[in-house]
């Protein structure tokens, strides 16, 4: 896994749990920190019309997508006391059960943490854009739409 | 292009220049849309609003007319029709599907 910029939320492929847990030790010198909250999105293996999902394929609008999500960093900043916010999804194919987004925010105390993390996924489903290929077992496809 | 490099004080070619960057636009498309064009980023002349874009689309790809798709204009999504400027980027978005 490699990010591909700096500042960028995208990283190739899945999201690995060493990566998760490296954020997380770094965040420990950060002292006035309280509260973390974490979301992981992973991929699931969804039956339809009787064929199984075996991974997803993520493309994105990647200059509009990294405009809005500042937009999304700047609106949540200004809503709740984070002291920080993190956001990585994935672009490429990511397997069934491996992880294609985190989303982590730390605080002084827990509320702000959990109600800003929750606030930021439900706005990068609804709002970046980023499309899932959903690619079945036999290599068809079909695009994945989000529950809103 | 050679004559826009060299040929600039002819006012015949002032016009040329305008006239081909007034309409230029270049249009992006994403996810199932791709499927439908078959193409992922092209340019088209002659367009100057968002409303005779979807037309002369849904006319040379009809199936577009059957899925929900939003446009950007240089990168915002755009409520409603709206008049192009020349270099004007355009996205073709079908419904997000991140996470």
């Amino acid at each position: 896994m490699e990010i591909k910029k700096p500042k960028n939320i995208f990283v190739d492929g899945a999201i690995s749990a060493a990566f998760v847990a490296d954020s997380i030790q770094k965040h420990s010198t950060k002292t006035t920190i309280g509260a973390h909250s974490i979301f992981l999105g992973q991929v699931r293996n969804d039956i339809i019309d009787g064929k199984t999902v075996s991974a997803i394929d993520y493309t994105t609008y990647e200059e509009m997508a990294l405009e809005h999500m500042h937009k999304i960093r700047e609106d949540i900043f200004e809503k709740y006391e984070l002291t920080c916010m993190h956001v990585y999804h994935s672009l490429g194919k990511v397997s069934a059960g491996e992880i294609s987004l985190f989303v982590f925010t730390s605080s002084a105390h827990r509320k702000a943490a959990i109600d800003a993390c929750e606030e930021v996924v439900e706005r990068i489903k609804k709002e970046l854009p980023v499309w899932g290929k959903e690619i079945f077992e036999d290599a068809s496809y079909q695009w994945k739409q989000n529950n809103i | 292009m050679f004559w826009q490099q060299y040929w600039c004080w002819l006012p015949t070619n002032y016009y040329l220049q305008m006239h081909s960057k007034m309409n230029k636009i270049t249009v992006l498309t994403f996810g199932a849309i791709t499927d439908i064009t078959g193409q992922k980023n092209f340019e088209m002349d002659g367009i100057d609003s968002t409303e005779k874009l979807v037309e002369t689309l849904e006319e040379k790809y009809p199936l577009l007319k059957t899925v929900q798709y939003a446009i950007a204009v240089d990168k915002e999504v755009i409520q409603q029709h709206t008049n192009l400027d020349s270099d004007a980027t355009i996205a073709i978005l079908p419904p997000f599907s991140g996470g």
